[in-house]
């Protein structure tokens, strides 16, 4: 195979040993960290064949289908419904079907999709992980507004995203386009200065 | 130093007094203390002279204890931290403060132009219009006299060193204001479940509590604010925002807030922001700002020493600052009478009121005798003796003769105006309340709620039940209900009159010739109003507008409604006939930092980088913007001009093999059973019979029938294709699918899912690019037999798919690699390994440019969204047929015309001359030369000197250019003086047999 290289590979923050010590007195309020290698299958079902979609789809992943704006599974395979008819599995290298599988089993009925490579996974945890997001994210992240088990499709500053929150921590996972991830990664930074943040390689 | 605060009370106050400061105002040390505003220590020293006023330059001093100052503004801080126009009210005071005078000169105490109220006579309002009006031109010079003499602070002239920050943030209710009303609504509100932000623009919650000396359920007000305090701090549903003015109401109830989170510190954390700007949304508001005490209007009513009576004992209790020792009130109600005792307790030698009704309240009048306060009813003051207030003759409303008054500080009050900014923003109608003699608000709007005295509700009791009402109100409105038991009694406040006004707009002229002013902080004086009236500027916009009453950074919260009250008198109608002017955020100054937030420098504009972007740093690659993208222009190698690098790499293409990151191009996989009638729709070409692994051209019409953008389509299975698109396109082609299978064709089985992100892309172009990719891929077939031009290769690397495209944009034999955008640098390193005994080499956008020019490919500057298919000499690949988007309108009489200016080729007829992109095509240059009108046949849209050729070449637009190659013209560019005699040639300039991409 060959090598797979983060779109945040050349980062300095993110070098190994390179943690970035939080400014005020060793309190990191917010811990950054990227999730790699990540493998994501966008699942978008026809409408008029929804029903049918849903029934193949969580026969073939083993999964509950979610509710909208929510996700099922778990940390090696998720799936996400953040659109009308529309999912992403999201997880582990290896965990998900082969897309020309997948493909095959909802043919007819929905398409399917590799995006493994065109998103970047950033996740944001920590008691002031919701306020570092709230600088570029107009969403009340609110654990009654947006509990573990949330996941959608929304803006972050003036490009689009895929927000999830994983836990109680909490601990957001944030799906951006691969070409902005630099971008997102050097103003999440800035926006977590101010509460004190590391960073985990 | 002057270390002796002579005006400090030897106690109470909330301030620290065992927290010294000392700061700097004019060059002149004095000292504080923490808890102290900059006027407040400023009038505990005995500073009356802080300012100049804006017109005629008149002494000022501190008029108000709060937020509608409009005298003391001061210029704080020095370089790049400078800010003009703070308010020395609102200015907590910190260790090492520097403030400084504006609008002077050479010095406050002696200003030259001073001179111009000697000639205020001469200077009525709409003076400048009318004078500097002729000659017209001569404007620009006056202005910039004018604004020199008239002015507030200087602006900083260095870049802002500070930092500012954007939140967004929600909650149930917003209070806005910590007076007694809001913070029983807070209580309420928080008590019930709801989330609430508390927010108030002071630095200290507690709003009047923390200078009335009245009484809340028994205990003083300021600690019953402290319980409250300690009780809300406990709530995780509270969050508490001070130092944070609510500045704006917005359509669809957004919130704006200015938290000053550094503003107060000598030396803030670097990690901190100055500034936050919050864009709050909240169900329900509860505006509970209090009001702004409106000033009586008399003559000299600006000379220093004379302030808003409620100011007095702000700064008498608050912090234990007694500005004069000799104090006298004038005033038309009840109020004021507060300011008279506390003055009174505090310790001043004589303290009387000058009170302009009939008959005052007789118990009122014998509390205030036994106090030793000497009390006139029926009087008025007609005038201010001294430059700063010494002393006030004060006569009956019949204009006899009463009495001089020694004083040294002279408190005036005419009423209250409750502050319903936030209310009117958001859309809420006022109503004159005739026994208050304000604007309240007219009825609860939807989402907002006034409480306590921003409602029209000045007495304690009235406003902490208001308060309470409120709170719970909104917390039920968002659906938090206070459980039984958990609702907290109103406490007892000691019982208060409601209170008595009668108003007086103003005094009687009498025998003084002071100015009696209206706007102090415009120098709008009553004269002015009356001039307005005479001039039939009656409507309060225009009173506004022609006298600047109401226009300066304090946007008349203390003149506003006078104002309008005298043009009512003058006009004969009632003051609700005239109305208000419109409030309009912000509701006071914001600095302009606080909107540029943290979008600065490399936060200002997204940035997009491809797989390769490491890549083409280290390889020192000149990147440039292409929207939101950064692309390599050309590897310049350390010892080569630009000009060089892109010619020898443009020669590498054409000559031996290049290699050219396209990973910004659009990629559109498109999938299902109706993958292809989709395909049909859209493009107007025909795809019905592209075959599976073979790639063709697109040409993508809008509705118009004008050419939208231009690509290809891939086959790669039955029903699975990949579109591309141009970079700048990408995100419209995009929309534009999702849109139309959403919304137009939702009954089509297929789906447009963005793939632009998913791979890296490259091309990889020139003679010897099937020996270089025959290096690459080994194990695969790479002969033109297998993969012909627009064909496919799906095979594997290592393992690792990877898809191969042969398609050119160069006019070279040239094939796209396509592999997962992680994998893309090793693919690409790996493929200049392999290519490099070919001479392999990377070429940037400037020698793509000039080989897509060189092949007449269409770009951009083509693509202008004004060109049919037939402009571009694609008229032939539009179906005959019909049924695609644009199909109808392409057909367009103007459209088809044949004289439509179509795309050619030019060449400089001498062969070398550069010809400029943008040059106007035309027949003579006599008449281009000279400027004069000159028919234009057409436009150079792209032009470029050709390395491969060895001479200059361009591409045009020209009315019947299809029928007019050989012809010679001029390329004319008037601006750079550049006049090209040029031959119209085919618009194909290399390979026009298209043999060398072939193969």
């Amino acid at each position: 195979m060959l090598e797979r290289r983060s779109a945040l590979a050349a980062h300095p923050l993110l070098q190994p040993g390179a943690i970035a010590i939080p400014p005020l007195g060793g309190i990191a309020a917010v811990t950054l960290s990227e999730r790699r290698p990540l493998s994501i299958l966008q699942v978008s079902a026809f409408a008029q064949d929804f029903d049918e979609a849903t029934v193949r789809l969580a026969s073939a992943l083993g999964i509950e289908m979610p509710a909208p704006n929510r996700f099922t599974g778990d940390r090696a395979k998720s799936l996400r419904a953040i659109g009308p008819g529309i999912w992403q599995i999201v997880g582990d290298e290896g965990a998900l079907p082969e897309p020309a599988n997948l493909r095959a089993t909802l043919s007819g009925v929905a398409t399917v999709v590799d995006l493994s490579h065109a998103r970047t996974a950033l996740q944001v945890s920590g008691a002031c992980a919701a306020r570092t997001l709230a600088k570029h994210c107009g969403l009340d992240l609110h654990v009654a507004r947006f509990p573990t088990g949330c996941a959608t499709n929304t803006r972050f500053g003036h490009i689009g995203m895929t927000l999830a929150r994983l836990d109680d921590a909490p601990t957001f996972e944030l799906l951006v386009f691969r070409g902005y991830a630099e971008f997102v990664f050097d103003a999440l930074v800035e926006a977590a200065g101010e509460f004190g943040f590391q960073v985990l390689v | 130093m002057k270390a002796e605060q002579r005006n400090r009370l030897v106690d109470g106050g909330r301030i620290a007094r065992g927290w010294p400061l000392v700061f700097t105002f004019d060059g002149v040390s004095y000292h504080g203390f923490a808890g102290d505003t900059l006027a407040s220590a400023l009038l505990a020293n005995g500073v009356r002279l802080v300012g100049r006023s804006f017109k005629y330059h008149r002494r000022r001093g501190i008029y108000s204890a709060g937020p509608e100052e409009p005298n003391a503004l001061v210029q704080l801080r020095h370089g790049a931290r400078t800010e003009p126009n703070t308010r020395a009210t609102m200015v907590e005071l910190f260790d090492g403060l520097e403030a400084e005078s504006q609008n002077r000169w050479p010095s406050l105490a002696f200003d030259w132009r001073a001179i111009n109220q000697r000639f205020a006579a001469l200077m009525p309002a709409g003076f400048y219009y009318k004078t500097f009006m002729w000659p017209p031109k001569f404007w620009m010079f006056y202005e910039h006299q004018i604004r020199k003499a008239a002015g507030l602070g200087r602006s900083p002239q260095l870049a802002d060193p500070d930092h500012y920050a954007f939140e967004y943030a929600h909650c149930d209710v917003l209070v806005v204001g910590s007076g007694p009303a809001g913070l029983s609504a807070t209580l309420a509100a928080a008590r019930a479940g709801a989330r609430v932000v508390l927010a108030d623009e002071r630095a200290e919650f507690g709003g009047s509590a923390l200078w009335e000396m009245n009484t809340i359920g028994g205990l003083p007000a300021a600690d019953r604010v402290a319980r409250s305090l300690a009780e809300l701090a406990a709530y995780p549903n509270v969050r508490s925002l001070p130092r944070s003015t609510v500045f704006g109401y917005y359509d669809h109830d957004l919130v704006a807030i200015a938290e000053r989170v550094t503003d107060h510190l000598a030396d803030a954390p670097a990690h901190l922001p100055r500034q936050r700007l919050i864009h709050l949304r909240a169900r329900r508001v509860v505006m509970a700002t209090g009001s702004i005490e409106r000033p009586l209007v008399f003559a000299d009513n600006d000379k220093p020493g004379v302030m808003l009576a409620s100011s007095l004992r702000t700064y008498i209790n608050q912090y234990a600052v007694l500005p004069g020792r000799r104090i006298a009130i004038f005033t038309n109600n009840d109020d004021a009478w507060r300011s008279a005792f506390d003055a009174r307790c505090a310790g001043a030698d004589a303290v009387s009121v000058i009170d302009t009704r009939k008959r005052v309240d007789p118990a009122l009048l014998e509390r205030a005798r036994a106090a030793g306060i000497a009390c006139l009813e029926d009087a008025c003051v007609a005038a201010v003796q001294g430059s700063s207030v010494e002393a006030v003759d004060v006569v009956r409303r019949d204009g006899t003769r009463l009495a001089r008054i020694e004083c040294d500080v002279l408190g005036t009050s005419g009423g209250w105006s409750p502050t319903v900014h936030l209310y009117s923003q958001a859309g809420g109608k006022l109503r004159f309340d005739e026994a208050l003699t304000a604007f309240v608000p007219h009825a609860v709007r939807a989402s907002i709620a006034g409480a306590g005295a921003a409602n029209g509700e000045f007495t304690l009791a009235g406003a902490l039940a208001q308060g309470r009402a409120a709170g719970e109100d909104a917390a039920r409105q968002s659906g938090f209900e206070l459980a039984a038991g958990a609702a907290f009694a109103v406490p007892a406040c000691e019982p208060e009159a409601p209170p008595r006004i009668e108003p007086l707009w103003q005094a009687p002229a009498g025998a003084s010739r002071g100015k009696r002013f209206v706007d102090i902080q415009d120098d709008v004086a009553v004269e002015d109003i009356e001039l307005a009236h005479r001039e039939n500027f009656r409507s309060v916009e225009h009173l506004k507008r022609y006298t600047t009453l109401g226009m300066g950074t304090d946007q008349g919260k203390t003149s506003n409604v006078n104002g309008l009250a005298i043009m009512a008198a003058l006009r004969g109608e009632s003051i609700p006939a005239v109305g208000t002017t419109t409030f309009r955020p912000p509701y006071t100054p914001v600095a302009l930092g606080l909107f540029a937030g943290a979008e600065t420098g490399k936060h200002q504009t997204p940035v997009r980088r491809t797989s390769l972007h490491a890549w083409h740093l280290q390889r020192g690659a000149l990147m440039q913007n292409v929207g939101h993208w950064l692309r390599p222009k050309t590897y310049q190698a350390p010892d080569e001009s630009f000009d060089s690098a892109w010619r020898r790499e443009n020669l590498a293409v054409r000559n031996a093999a290049g290699i050219v990151d396209v990973g910004t191009l659009g990629k559109i996989d498109i999938q299902g059973p109706d993958a292809k009638a989709f395909l049909q729709r859209v493009y107007c070409n025909n795809f019905a019979n592209l075959a599976i692994g073979r790639v063709r051209y697109g040409l993508m019409l809008r509705e118009d029938g004008i050419v939208m953008d231009d690509g290809t389509v891939a086959r790669l299975a039955e029903a699975h294709y990949v579109v591309s698109t141009t970079t700048v396109n990408a995100g419209k082609v995009q929309s534009q699918f999702e849109w139309l299978l959403q919304v137009a064709w939702p009954d089509l089985r297929s789906h447009a899912v963005s793939v632009t992100e998913q791979f890296a892309q490259f091309a990889l172009a020139g003679p010897q690019s099937r020996a270089v990719l025959a290096a690459l891929l080994p194990q695969s077939d790479v002969s033109d037999a297998v993969l012909p031009h627009l064909g496919i290769l799906q095979t594997a690397l290592d393992g690792t798919p990877v898809t191969v495209y042969r398609m050119s944009y160069s006019g070279e034999r040239a094939y796209e690699i396509a592999v997962g955008a992680d994998c893309g640098e090793a693919l690409w390193t790996l493929l200049l390994d392999c290519g490099a005994p070919f001479g392999l080499t990377p070429y940037g956008m400037e020698a793509m440019g000039v080989l897509r020019i060189e092949k007449g490919h269409v770009a951009g500057n083509e693509l202008d969204g004004r060109v049919t298919a037939a402009d571009l000499g694609l008229g032939k690949l539009v179906r005959k047929g019909g049924g695609f988007i644009g199909a109808a309108l392409a057909a367009r009489r103007g459209l088809t015309d044949s004289h439509r200016a179509a795309l050619v080729g030019l060449v400089p007829v001498d062969g070398k001359t550069t010809i400029r992109a943008g040059s106007q095509l035309v027949a003579s240059d006599r008449e281009a030369r000279l400027g004069g009108v000159v028919l234009k046949h057409g436009f150079v849209s792209s032009a470029t000197p050709s390395a491969f050729l060895g001479s200059p070449i361009a591409l045009g637009f020209l009315e019947n250019g299809n029928a007019r190659h050989g012809e010679e013209l001029i390329a004319a560019s008037p601006l750079s003086r550049e006049f090209v005699r040029v031959r119209i040639v085919p618009p194909v300039f290399v390979d026009p047999e298209h043999a060398r991409m072939k193969g």
